[in-house]
């Protein structure tokens, strides 16, 4: 798999621990880029039909109206591929 | 006593209207004109197993108090979406209940009418739900919602909150169209 600069800032973010959706758009904006819901759940679709995340529903949220958060957490394979980019992060997040 | 003229609590009304249509039938319990769902409750822990015959959750509570019903009902409040899960998890027995019989005939209690005009006002985010694909739909739309209330709670202004909420479910239609498309036509489509 070719990872975009999307996908391993996405795996970065997973690293600290288990994230929503609207949460890791946060964590991302904070960083100075934005990146919008849709293209989210592509790159999360992406990661974990490979094995790199895995989802697992949470409870409902009243401030959601009801609806549950899908959480997302990074897999050992995931967490290699962070090792291996390890570089790259820093390049990404400014910390080089 | 009569249902009818009491107000019923919003919160319960549209779980009230979904097993009412459900099941041809009510029960909740009117507590001091607030009404509320009622179920089986195991002494001190938390939702039991269905006693045989019993009527979980599913008894109008014509003494005003639960207690006085049997000894072994008890309400308590409730959220529709737990409501929901219970009596989906639980469907299977209700079939075999006899559904308040031990008080009040269904002819006998006058229900309360469900209008329009007390049925909860719909999320207008959640409600062009129907636009977005069924694989995102949950995630998205908690997802959205979570994101209009922060913003709005932050003091931007509706008109630019709900701009950004159309660009946000376009892109969605828009990762899904492709998606799908690159599925149709594999071959075609190169971008990873």
């Amino acid at each position: 798999m070719i990872f975009t600069i999307n996908d391993l800032k996405v795996l970065s973010i997973l690293i600290s621990g288990d994230k929503y959706g609207l949460e890791i758009v946060q964590e991302i904006g904070e960083t100075g880029t934005t990146l919008l819901l849709g293209s989210l759940y592509n790159v999360l679709k992406k990661l974990e039909s490979n094995g790199f995340v895995k989802s697992y529903w949470g409870d409902e949220v009243e401030e959601r109206a009801g609806n549950r958060r899908k959480y997302y957490k990074i897999t050992a394979k995931g967490q290699d591929v962070v090792e291996e980019n390890q570089n790259a992060f820093g390049l990404m997040w400014g910390l080089s | 006593m009569t249902a009818s003229g009491i107000p019923i609590d919003d919160d319960y009304v549209q779980d009230f209207q979904w097993y009412n249509d459900f099941y041809g039938y009510y029960g909740i319990h009117n507590d001091g004109g607030r009404w509320e769902p009622i179920w089986e409750f195991d002494g001190g822990g938390y939702v039991s197993e269905p006693i045989e015959g019993g009527s979980l959750g599913f008894m109008l509570n014509n003494a005003g108090n639960a207690d006085e019903i049997n000894g072994g009902f008890i309400y308590q409040e409730m959220h529709a979406n737990d409501l929901q899960k219970l009596i989906q998890g639980y469907q299977s027995n209700f079939n075999s209940l006899a559904i308040g019989t031990n008080y009040l005939s269904q002819e006998e209690i006058e229900f309360p009418k469900i209008t329009s005009k007390n049925l909860k006002k719909p999320n207008k985010i959640a409600s062009l739900r129907f636009l977005i694909p069924k694989a995102y739909r949950e995630e998205f739309i908690g997802d959205l919602i979570e994101m209009q209330v922060t913003l709005e709670n932050e003091g931007h202004s509706k008109w630019w909150v709900f701009s950004l909420m159309v660009l946000q479910i376009a892109n969605v239609i828009w990762h899904a169209a492709f998606f799908k498309l690159k599925e149709l036509f594999p071959n075609s489509i190169k971008k990873d």
